[in-house]
């Protein structure tokens, strides 16, 4: 810290040297060449010395832009940076050469600053829509041929469901602070101004939503431990209610747990659970995560996919090792498919994977670096981010059809995967950008080329339309 | 128009259309009534300092080398180091204790910094050895670069010494060496889940370890064994022979006599009195007397841990349950 603060002042010396020197004499404009030279040297010897410190955006500046800002960040500085050394020691008129580079140098900086200024406008005429949010050339907020619609949300959501129609779209979420006050939510989005309406309450955190014949499915956690016998024993908290709406008035009446005693949200790592669930016919799968970073489960059902009947019997165990599945849904290729969250000290990328009934998808073999896992079931993929995922049914008009959506929380994107078979034991997994959406955490395809995804960040539920295929 | 400074007046300054525009007319750039030409030089030479500044710290930012943080060190340190070191003087458990550590390793090797030496003695255990201890080879491998770097550099921290440079100088050519026992390791999930089994099941293993970093009160008996996967085959096979060899830091044991009845268990020495754990049908036995009782008592040096022969486990079964220790990371 005494360091930053020398060199603080030091940097504010040179700035008012520069400032104060008389330019009209050339021994001035050479002293301050020299000052420049001898600031920015001691500031190099510095900042070798202090390798992999933010040296200057610790003194200085504040803040630090990365990837394509941050390019033409630095495209436009080199440019005024050019052209302020060529007017330094202004050229005379005959070095038209000089005078180019002025102009040339002058051109580049106003241009990449006219980038940065107006890439939202720029960016929808000069990216690829088909490109995913990583690889286009700048970003953009939604694909070709993909309408967003933003709706205000009182809470954080964490999970999207509709109902009976297209329009009628259940959310739920957090109401209150610190992942308190679990709910859901109903909107009626046929109509215009619509108000929303708290359907159902009383939750902890509820990760997982379904719809069938006009009931609700809610999964859910809670934490709760106590001591017993010398030690804290965490109790088994994970449930998947059922709710019904007896008197028809739009506010869920009845809950009945139809699976519990899941592990729940355990220590050490309790941001696990069980999360997404998804209703196929008259089975519905639950996912259930692990109590732990990258430590093989121990307790009954972590780390799997549960199956059971609509009233919870028959519950087995579908598929395991899985770390913190969130996402769920039948999918292409008459499928089961799950996102698993990565490992916190491995980062390797969250799985997409494609289960079956008795399959092990190898967590925490898998991440442990140099170690090839003989048996079980490799991920499709792994994503920077993947969290909730729905499927577009192949026989729906447009260009997503028979693709997953999935949200990608931390790539801020909604995206849409094919997946494709190429012999018996091989899958190539194709990615397409669908809409730029912040921290989307899930998403549901409701049919008629509508899809709903939420953005925890922002409250908001986002209506995507998608225009029909020829 | 008013110019001030060295350069030519140009007649026109500014064209009355584009056609008439040169640009390479001489000082239009600068000469103009609002930013007369040695305002534009003095903004040109702070313009290029700063310049120099951004791209000096881009430099330094970018540099693929890791910033030092001292609370993923101090986590590191807990999970690869700190059961067999301590940072307590005279606190030591089956490695020496690491107090004060970078004064001593400044004067371990001659054109070594005490950075260096710490770097090497990881990297390479054999190149000098302090005390006859048991630090695993091929431990930097399974730790990695980033982490390493920051257990030297809290390591260095705790020891009040902040330069980081040399440290960065140890690192930045540094390769972790392909792993011998797993880069061409294939595991297998039948092994590792039947490992699991008996971890769980006839081993009795998970009756007094556990697996998870944090877990209150179950690592009373025995240390968690997260992160044990880090130490090499043989160390966990000769552990599992031998348990009293290798004694975790902080795990003692004892046996006292009271009323004419021996007690034994996991010894925890207070100033003025002497506890002693041990597991008991409903969870713990605890017994707990004052040093000045007059009770026989002393420390045995005997693990709780049953040694694990033949013919407790076969040589299938153990191979299995080695496998799934080195898979806890």
């Amino acid at each position: 810290m005494f360091a930053e603060i020398v060199l603080f002042f030091y940097f504010a010396f040179c700035l008012v040297c520069l400032w104060l020197l008389d330019y009209r004499k050339i021994a001035s404009r050479w002293i301050a060449l020299g000052v420049i030279c001898v600031g920015l040297g001691v500031l190099a010897l510095v900042a070798q010395r202090t390798r992999g410190e933010n040296l200057i955006r610790s003194i200085l500046f504040g803040w630090y832009a990365e990837g394509r800002i941050g390019f033409f960040t630095r495209i436009a500085a080199l440019g005024i940076g050019a052209f302020s050394a060529t007017s330094l020691f202004a050229p005379p008129p005959q070095q038209r050469y000089l005078r180019l580079l002025q102009f040339a140098s002058l051109a580049i900086s106003v241009g990449s600053i006219s980038l940065l200024l107006f890439r939202e406008t720029l960016s929808g005429l000069i990216s690829d829509p088909d490109a995913s949010v990583t690889s286009g050339l700048l970003q953009v907020s939604s694909a070709k041929g993909v309408r967003v619609q933003r709706i205000e949300l009182p809470f954080h959501p964490t999970a999207v469901v509709t109902g009976a129609s297209a329009d009628e779209v259940f959310v739920a979420g957090y109401t209150g602070a610190y992942l308190q006050g679990g709910a859901v939510y109903r909107y009626d989005l046929s109509k215009k101004d619509s108000p929303s309406k708290r359907v159902a309450e009383g939750f902890t955190r509820p990760h997982g939503l379904g719809y069938h014949n006009g009931d609700l499915f809610v999964s859910r956690a809670g934490q709760f431990s106590r001591a017993e016998a010398g030690r804290m024993i965490q109790e088994r908290t994970g449930a998947v209610t059922r709710i019904k709406d007896l008197d028809q008035d739009g506010v869920f009446d009845h809950y009945e747990d139809i699976v519990k005693s899941l592990p729940g949200a355990q220590l050490p790592d309790g941001l696990h659970q069980n999360n997404g669930i998804e209703i196929v016919g008259e089975k519905i799968y639950i996912t259930v995560g692990v109590s732990t970073d990258h430590t093989p489960a121990v307790l009954d059902n972590e780390g799997t996919i549960l199956r059971c009947n609509l009233d919870g019997t028959d519950l087995e165990t579908f598929a395991q090792g899985l770390r913190n599945p969130y996402g769920i849904t039948w999918g292409p290729l008459g499928k089961i498919y799950v996102t698993d969250n990565d490992p916190n000290f491995a980062e390797l990328g969250d799985k997409l994977c494609m289960a079956e009934q008795g399959s092990n998808l190898r967590f925490p073999y898998d991440s442990v670096d140099g170690v090839t896992v003989e048996g079980g079931t490799a991920p499709l993929k792994r994503f920077s981010s993947a969290q909730g995922i729905s499927f577009v049914p192949k026989d729906e008009k447009n260009q997503w059809a028979d693709r997953i959506l999935m949200a990608s929380y931390g790539d801020n994107a909604l995206s849409a995967i094919r997946v494709i078979q190429k012999d018996a034991e091989n899958y190539e997994v194709q990615s397409d950008f669908v809409a730029k959406i912040s921290q989307v955490v899930d998403t549901h395809y409701a049919g008629k080329n509508v899809a709903y995804a939420c953005s925890y960040a922002e409250k908001a539920l986002y209506r995507i339309e998608f225009d029909p295929a020829p | 128009m008013q110019l001030r400074g060295k350069g030519t007046l140009p007649n026109r300054i500014r064209p009355s259309s584009l056609r008439e525009f040169d640009p390479l007319q001489p000082n239009l750039l600068l000469t103009t009534e609002g930013l007369p030409q040695e305002m534009l030089i003095k903004l040109s030479a702070i313009a290029c300092f700063l310049l120099g500044m951004i791209l000096i710290g881009e430099w330094s930012y970018s540099s693929k080398l890791p910033k030092v943080r001292l609370s993923e060190g101090k986590g590191a340190f807990e999970k690869y180091c700190l059961k067999c070191h301590s940072l307590e003087a005279g606190e030591n458990g089956l490695g020496p204790s690491l107090h004060a550590i970078a004064n001593v390793a400044a004067t371990r090797k001659p054109g070594l910094s005490a950075q260096e030496y710490l770097w090497e003695s990881v990297v390479d255990p054999a190149a000098f050895k302090a005390t006859e201890g048991l630090m695993p080879v091929g431990l930097a491998s399974n730790i990695g670069r980033d982490n390493l770097f920051q257990i030297v550099a809290y390591l260095m921290s705790a020891s009040n010494n902040n330069d980081y440079a040399p440290l960065w100088n140890a690192a930045k050519d540094w390769q972790a060496p392909a792993k011998p026992d797993q880069s061409s390791a294939k595991w297998s999930l039948e092994k590792l889940n039947r490992g699991k089994a008996i971890f769980q099941g006839k081993g009795k293993c998970a009756e007094c370890h556990i697996l998870n970093p944090v877990n209150a009160a179950d690592h009373l008996l025995a240390p968690n064994l997260s992160g044990v996967g880090i130490n090499d085959e043989s160390y966990l096979s000769e552990s599992m022979k031998c348990p009293s060899c290798y004694l975790s830091r902080g795990f003692r044991f004892g046996k006292a006599i009271l009323d004419d009845e021996l007690v034994s268990g996991r010894l925890i020495e207070q100033e003025d009195a002497v506890v002693l754990v041990n597991r008991s049908e409903t969870g713990y036995s605890i017994t707990q007397f004052s040093k000045n009782d007059g009770i026989e008592w002393s420390e045995t040096k005997t693990s709780l841990m049953p040694t694990y022969s033949e013919d407790a486990l076969s040589p299938e079964e153990t191979e299995d349950l080695i496998l799934f220790l080195k898979s806890l990371r």
